[in-house]
């Protein structure tokens, strides 16, 4: 099967030969040329592109992260610092409230002991009572509820009284138990006030924690929203 | 003496010409590796003709060769960077070439191969033959596209069948039996024309 003679001739013949292409080729093969260098570089240009704004995108969102996260802290922090405020200042508030109260017990007390003696005093401490509680616009009508409060308070404890002293008397023998039963007079007697106070306490701290709670949702609630908005548009613009 | 003292420079001259040649060559092919139209255009003007002349071995129709020339070029130009300079560029090239004209006449023409296993070892006249390159390629030009890769690869580029079945994807028997059948059809032909001339004369 080697190649014979006539092959070999064949092959001789064909080697020398050569065909002059067209003019026109290589301006073909030119214009191919150009148009493959053209798309060589335009993908190497748009992927550096693509590198660079994926990259400044990140530095983005990283920013905006921390910023949204140090924003969020910031205003959790000065919620609490408003809220604890807030407190403090009810606190104050409510222990302005109170202490007229404490301070006009003492004049009912007094009333109370001195008898209808006093009445003349008895109101002029009033109105003081009251002038101050005029700086605080809304406290002269919870003092006057207050007042009206340890006022029944006080004819409870009136009424109680004698009962009270007849305990005590019939008790007093027993010391070990009087003891027991000025805990338990304090326990019965206390309560009243301290439900007063307790409730006030209680509505304001819990209206206040669902105020806090409520603030701190929300916070969070826009944090874990930002965070999840540039997560999936990282996450698009990978995919892109 | 001033003959003789040419005559031993010569061949050192020669030799100093080739490797300049060679330098000269490596340089260019460096050049238009990185897409410098001048070089390219230096390599195509000194290899076209001869390429276009294997593309038409295989491609009867010369517009279409010169377009598979051309594609073949592309390849050349954007495989470049991958040549070794380890065999001849030429050869590098041809073989783009070879390859380019298989692969046109395989997609586009969907050239077939009967996988038969026919053949025979035919002693094939060996006649001193007086054919033109015309005659030749006209010879060539009248075998079926899959005896033509056949022959051409064998016959002219000196493949040997079990390169020849891996280039185009066939068996080896079935290399064989193109080839066979190639060269009985260029004997037909050969004795068809002879029995003209001889007619005629």
């Amino acid at each position: 099967m080697e190649p014979n003679k006539l092959e070999q001739d064949f092959k001789q013949k064909l080697e020398q030969r050569t065909i002059q292409p067209t003019e026109m080729a290589w301006d073909r093969l030119d214009a191919m040329l150009s148009v493959t260098e053209e798309k060589k570089k335009k993908p190497n240009r748009t992927w550096m592109y693509m590198a660079a704004s994926f990259l400044a995108l990140l530095l983005v969102g990283s920013l905006f992260l921390n910023q949204e996260s140090q924003n969020a802290q910031n205003g959790i922090e000065n919620n609490n610092n408003t809220v604890t405020q807030g407190k403090s200042e009810r606190n104050i508030t409510l222990e302005h409230t109170v202490k007229p109260t404490v301070i006009t017990n003492p004049v009912i007390k007094q009333q109370a002991a001195v008898a209808v003696s006093t009445n003349k005093t008895a109101p002029a401490k009033n109105t003081e009572v009251k002038k101050e509680a005029v700086k605080n616009n809304i406290e002269p009508t919870v003092n006057k509820e207050a007042l009206a409060a340890t006022i029944t308070n006080d004819a409870v404890k009136v009424k109680t009284g004698p009962a009270k002293i007849t305990v005590d008397a019939a008790n007093l023998l027993a010391s070990v138990e009087s003891t027991g039963v000025t805990e338990q007079v304090a326990a019965t007697g206390k309560p009243k006030k301290q439900s007063v106070k307790v409730d006030s306490n209680s509505l304001l701290t819990s209206v206040e924690g669902e105020l806090n709670e409520s603030f701190r949702g929300k916070v969070l609630q826009s944090v874990a929203k930002n965070y999840n908005i540039i997560k999936s548009s990282v996450a698009s613009r990978n995919h892109e | 003496m001033e003959n003789q003292h040419r005559s031993t420079h010569q061949p050192i001259r020669t030799v100093l010409k080739v490797i300049n040649l060679h330098q000269e060559e490596k340089d260019i092919i460096k050049l238009a590796a990185d897409n410098n139209r001048h070089a390219q255009q230096k390599i195509y003007v000194k290899h076209a003709p001869k390429m276009l002349s294997i593309c038409r071995q295989y491609i009867k129709d010369l517009h279409l060769a010169e377009d598979v020339m051309i594609t073949a070029f592309m390849k050349v130009f954007t495989n470049l960077k991958n040549f070794e300079h380890k065999g001849s560029f030429e050869g590098w090239i041809r073989r783009i070439m070879v390859n380019e004209c298989i692969s046109y006449l395989r997609v586009q023409k969907k050239v077939g191969f009967l996988e038969d296993e026919y053949y025979v070892e035919d002693t094939f006249n060996n006649i001193e033959s007086h054919f033109s390159v015309d005659d030749i390629q006209s010879l060539i030009d009248g075998l079926p596209d899959g005896y033509k890769m056949v022959f051409n690869l064998y016959c002219i580029e000196g493949f040997k069948h079990q390169e020849i079945a891996k280039m185009l994807g066939i068996n080896e028997g079935t290399s064989k039996s193109q080839l066979s059948h190639a060269r009985k059809m260029l004997q037909e032909q050969i004795n068809k024309q002879k029995n003209y001339v001889n007619g005629t004369e």
